[in-house]
């Protein structure tokens, strides 16, 4: 059956394969622009072949060791916490008795996951300015003022709170719904065994979230270095190029500020590999420990 | 059997309240810019509570053509993309969720999918592309580039995956293809993850700003996104404006109250859609990933 | 007959194709243009894209259609990602990066004949009046573009809140050691009145200092001590340094960090773009700005809109002890108008730009043309609404119109003055007789009090020796620049100390400084 019909998945498949062909596979062959000293009138073919050069430029440039560490410990930070907090308060809300609060909970911390970063940065600048919220809360309390935004010890941490204040809510919903699911057997089960409230949670409650956690955990480690953009390049200054400078802002800066195509692409290029592993460990990680395939 | 409410439950209570009550600052503080005279907003003087309330920044938001040109194009790209987004991601999700057995090639046409989500060509070959197939200044550049979004199509399938084969099985013995298999038995099955794929689809293109600003020529064919990024981040000429009156005005109004005003509006439609969505979404996340 | 009937279509085809360029003119060329303008405000039912004065004024002129090819606000992305596609329209304008991709691509066109055949009309006045800027567009010989005209006299001096010194019965600052002064007196003293400590000394520019001498730069200090910041200086003994690794900046650096330490500048500078800036003092924050004569129509004015009592006073400080005030020029260059190899007419789109500027200027145009020039001076329309706007000037423009109104202000008379001044003049005079009408009040301050200033005999300007781009600025150059401006912002918020600036001066040689600056000093030597 299967056989006589597998012409009709072909055809399916046969618009998607087109727009990925001419949208993502064309494009693939503007990575030799990387090796080239590309100049756009000669286009890709006649460009001036240059073998590794602008790597090495890249290695010997003084800002490409941080470039690389802050995006590696921005994104690891982001999935730590990206799993951590919602799976706590996925649980503390599940412990919540009345249900009106719960669902009024539910609905309103969700919502920033749907707002931009375009829009989302002039609050936060707002609220993190030397006169802002977050300042007179500190005075008020007998501190003193301290410039968030330009400061390098505050920057980074702004960024993982900031973007775990929007993400989480979404976070935390998924696991709400998998904590719903769980079979209430269990729970009788576990209770006629004497088992505290803490207890159940555990031995229960957290045993069972281990699929969708390693689920969540995948997502996140394939997107990661593709979400830091948007956050960076709104919130970001001179000042705290040191902490915040991400692969994607300085191709931005160096591609379309300064026109060094080549420099751009080849940065692009070693991003695509750090991506790449990412996600193939993160397949290799959920066949391992939740037995899911994700692709 | 009810029990006690104790101290950890007023705790947890707590806890839970504030953290929704921080979700909301941001807003509230946008909010109360866009209502607060420019002088008020520019000290930083502005919270939770408009200061020198005016609605100046609202009515001239009112009159303001261009706002209201970018907001019909944002609609109008959410209908296109989306519609085409969901078809693409059904199209992808349907074949592969077979398995090997079912569908030889299958495991192949997978690893593409997940190549081209690993490797990009970057920002200048892309445009390169978008522009030799003269999608440059069209909508459509907003639209086909991205036409198949590959992580959206993998939560389709594993959902897809979810569904007993026998189901499948059964309505071939019925006499129907596949097609007809996708269509009748699957997709209404289906509807909490394609309700779930449809709003990540249109809350991706209603907020996506980057692509509006590279391959459109014309500032009055940017949808609401960009616009608005236009106007956080380029400083804006209200310096030349010589009619003492209109001046006066646009004083009161600046840039930071103007644009909270528009960012504001700009949230109405996503807060609009999302309790529609809201009661599918979660199941339609969950059910593709949560095995027994 | 099968091919007959293709071949009938095709015809057809064709003809549908020509058809409507037989309907209109056949003979006028059609310019497409890469556009970049804004409208503050046009009269009503003008447009940037369709109809305005200087676009009819220009294609009147040149006999041409104009399309544009885009039409932004801001179209450096733009133009970057069309470079890079090896694509162009007709004509554009480009900073000095885009410029020099685009001839080492060999995309532009020769303008130098075309550019002979017109050597007698306003755009030859407009290069034999500075020839430097000519020169800068010159390709062995050949002229591959139009290059904009420097604003002579427009450099940075200090501007002081007069209501402000008023009220606390202080005087303008001269020394160094008065600007300082009088910035903890605006900072502690309560200026505005309103019982908050919430008044700012000074405002500065996010990068410290700026790039072409633009308002809030910190460059009139490191002039002070012999260094000028980002521009290529040659030395008395002949040899080039790159201006912001001199030893000055380190005494500049080290100056506002102490300042910046007291609080006497603005704590939040890094993260201010200029609209927050305006923002500042448009709102009655601020008392001292470094900035330009333009600051005088714009945010002055704006300022004097919000608060009728607030004055301000252009001066020059800090001074040296011979009472000289020191500056940089700008760069003779900054932006470019390029035509596409591809363009059929290059001789049209220099007939454009000769258009619309004889507009601009008023010459040669009757009653009718002055009245609609009036008709946007009084709506505040600029000459960002240009189809071409590359900016062009055939005398020091702040010298003629400093010397028009005093003209007016000593005789009463408009006697002899170009219409252009004689529209400015008459504006002030609406200002006499109205005072809400501000247009004059901000011209004035712009033309005369900041001309008396600028023109003074007490200052000394630097000029730059080079402001291109060599081999390996093209490799190196973004990446100097953001270690240099990060370095900067870091030492004046006190996260690094001043030993950061012996460091980065080292580092910036090391990393491909020292290579530029021998590149740059054999292109200085010819």
């Amino acid at each position: 059956m299967y056989r006589k019909y597998e012409y009709q998945y072909y055809l399916m498949l046969v618009p998607v394969l087109a727009f990925l062909l001419v949208f993502h596979i064309a494009p693939l062959f503007g990575i030799v622009i990387a090796f080239e000293r590309f100049l756009p009138a000669k286009g890709i073919i006649q460009s001036e072949w240059v073998g590794l050069k602008y790597f090495r430029n890249l290695v010997s440039l003084p800002e490409s060791w941080r470039i690389f560490r802050n995006t590696v410990i921005i994104a690891i930070e982001k999935i730590i916490l990206g799993i951590v907090v919602p799976v706590f308060f996925s649980i503390l809300l599940n412990e919540l008795r009345s249900v009106h609060i719960k669902r009024t909970v539910q609905t309103i911390i969700y919502i920033p996951h749907f707002l931009s970063w375009v829009v989302l940065a002039a609050p936060i600048m707002n609220i993190f300015a030397y006169n802002g919220m977050l300042n007179n809360l500190t005075v008020w309390l007998g501190g003193e003022r301290t410039l968030f935004l330009s400061s390098n010890r505050y920057f980074r941490g702004i960024l993982i709170f900031t973007n775990e204040w929007k993400e989480f809510g979404f976070g935390t919903i998924v696991y709400l719904a998998a904590i719903t699911g769980i079979n209430p057997n269990l729970y009788e089960a576990a209770e006629i065994d004497g088992a505290s409230r803490l207890q159940k949670i555990i031995y229960v409650t957290l045993p069972c979230m281990r699929a969708i956690i390693v689920l969540m955990l995948t997502r996140s480690l394939g997107n990661v270095l593709n979400a830091g953009f948007d956050q960076v390049f709104n919130l970001y200054s001179p000042a705290v190029y040191e902490t915040a400078d991400i692969i994607d802002t300085y191709v931005y800066r160096v591609g379309l500020l300064d026109l060094n195509y080549s420099l751009s692409t080849a940065m692009s290029l070693i991003k695509s590999f750090i991506g790449m592993t990412m996600i193939l460990t993160s397949n290799y990680l959920s066949l391992k420990l939740a037995d899911y395939r994700v692709f | 059997m009810r029990r006690k409410i104790g101290a950890a439950d007023v705790i947890i209570t707590a806890v839970c309240i504030i953290s929704a009550a921080l979700c909301l600052l941001p807003m509230l503080n946008t909010f109360a810019i866009s209502l607060s005279s420019s002088v008020q907003a520019a000290s930083g003087r502005v919270t939770f509570f408009p200061r020198s309330f005016t609605l100046s920044a609202y009515e001239y938001l009112l009159g303001e053509s261009q706002f209201y040109t970018a907001f019909l194009i944002s609609v109008e790209r959410v209908v296109l993309g989306t519609s085409i987004n969901v078809l693409m991601m059904i199209l992808a999700a349907f074949p592969l969720s077979h398995s090997k057995k079912n569908f030889r090639p299958r495991n192949g046409f997978m690893w593409f999918l997940v190549f081209t989500m690993m490797f990009g060509g970057g920002l200048i070959p892309t445009y390169m592309v978008v522009s030799s197939v003269g999608l440059i200044d069209k909508i459509w550049s907003l639209i086909l580039p991205g036409a198949v979004p590959v992580w959206n199509c993998i939560l389709l399938m594993n959902f897809f995956r979810s569904l007993p084969v026998e189901l499948e099985e059964a309505s071939f013995i019925d006499g129907a293809m596949p097609v007809q298999v996708l269509y009748k038995v699957y997709l209404p099955l289906s509807l909490p993850a394609l309700s779930t794929v449809t709003l990540f689809s249109i809350v991706g293109h209603w907020n996506e700003f980057f692509s509006g600003m590279i391959y459109l020529n014309s500032q009055d064919k940017y949808p609401l996104a960009t616009y608005i990024n236009a106007l956080v981040n380029q400083a804006k000429n209200i310096m030349n404006i010589t009619d003492p009156q209109e001046l006066q005005k646009t004083l009161e109004r600046s840039d930071t109250t103007l644009n909270s005003a528009k960012i504001f509006v700009s949230l109405i439609p996503i807060l609009i859609i999302y309790p529609f969505m809201q009661k599918y979404f979660v199941t339609g996340l969950v059910m593709g990933s949560v095995k027994e | 007959m099968k091919r007959t009937v293709l071949s009938l279509l095709l015809a057809l085809v064709l003809l549908f194709t020509v058809m409507p360029t037989f309907a209109e003119d056949a003979e006028k060329p059609v310019i497409s243009i890469g556009f970049s303008g804004s409208a503050a405000s046009l009269p009503e039912g003008h447009t940037l894209d369709t109809y305005n004065y200087y676009l009819e004024a220009a294609k009147e002129y040149a006999n041409c259609e104009i399309e544009f090819a885009w039409n932004l606000e801001n179209d450096s992305q733009k133009v970057a990602l069309a470079v890079a596609n090896g694509e162009m329209p007709d004509v554009m304008i480009v900073d000095q990066a885009n410029y020099v991709a685009l001839l080492d691509s060999g995309m532009l066109a020769d303008l130098t004949d075309v550019f002979e055949e017109r050597q007698d009309t306003i755009l030859g006045e407009v290069y034999a009046a500075f020839p430097e800027s000519f020169e800068a567009a010159l390709v062995k010989g050949r002229l591959m573009a139009l290059p904009n005209t420097p604003q002579q006299y427009e450099n940075p001096v200090l501007w002081v809140r007069q209501d402000w010194l008023d009220k606390l019965n202080l005087e303008l600052p001269k020394t160094l050691d008065d600007l300082e002064e009088l910035m903890r007196a605006f900072v502690e003293q309560d200026p505005d009145g309103n019982g908050e400590n919430d008044t700012i000394g000074m405002t500065v520019i996010q990068t410290v200092f700026s790039d072409y001498n633009f308002n809030n730069g910190m460059e009139s200090i490191a002039a002070l001590f012999g260094a000028y910041p980002r521009m290529w200086y040659m030395q008395d003994n002949g040899e080039v340094i790159y201006g912001s690794v001199m030893p000055g900046i380190r005494d500049t650096l080290e100056l506002v960090a102490r300042w910046y330490q007291e609080g006497l500048i603005d704590k939040e500078f890094a993260n201010h773009t200029d609209t927050q800036f305006t923002e500042q003092m448009v709102s009655g924050k601020v008392g001292i700005a470094f900035g330009r004569g333009a600051l005088g129509c714009n945010q002055i004015q704006n300022t004097h809109a919000n608060d009728p009592e607030s004055y301000w006073t252009p001066v020059l400080c800090p001074l040296d002890e011979n009472g000289i005030y020191y500056s940089h020029t700008r760069t003779p260059v900054s932006s470019y108008l390029v035509v596409s190899k591809d363009c059929k007419n290059p001789g049209t789109v220099l007939d454009i730009v000769i258009g619309e500027y004889k507009w601009h200027w008023m010459i040669d145009q009757d009653e009718v043309g002055l009245a609609k020039r009036k008709e946007y001076d009084v709506a505040g329309t600029l000459w960002g609404v240009m189809p071409l706007h590359i900016q062009l000037e055939r005398v020091p423009i702040a010298i003629e119109r400093y010397n028009a109104f005093k003209q007016y202000f000593e005789t009463g008379s408009v006697e002899g003055l170009s219409a252009q001044c004689k529209q400015f003049i008459a504006a002030w005079e609406d200002y006499v007789a109205d005072n809400t009408k501000l247009t004059g009040w901000g011209w004035r301050y712009m033309m005369y009090d900041y001309g008396a200033v600028i023109t003074a005999d007490n200052i000394e300007f630097a000029n730059p020796c080079y402001w291109g781009t060599t081999e390996t600025m093209k490799d190196s150059w973004a990446s100097l620049r953001s270690m240099e401006e990060e370095v900067f912002v870091k030492i004046v918020m006190g996260e690094s100390d001043i030993t950061a600036f012996d460091q980065f001066v080292e580092d910036w040689y090391a990393n491909g400084g020292a290579k530029i600056t021998e590149e740059v000093q054999q292109f200085v030597a010819g």
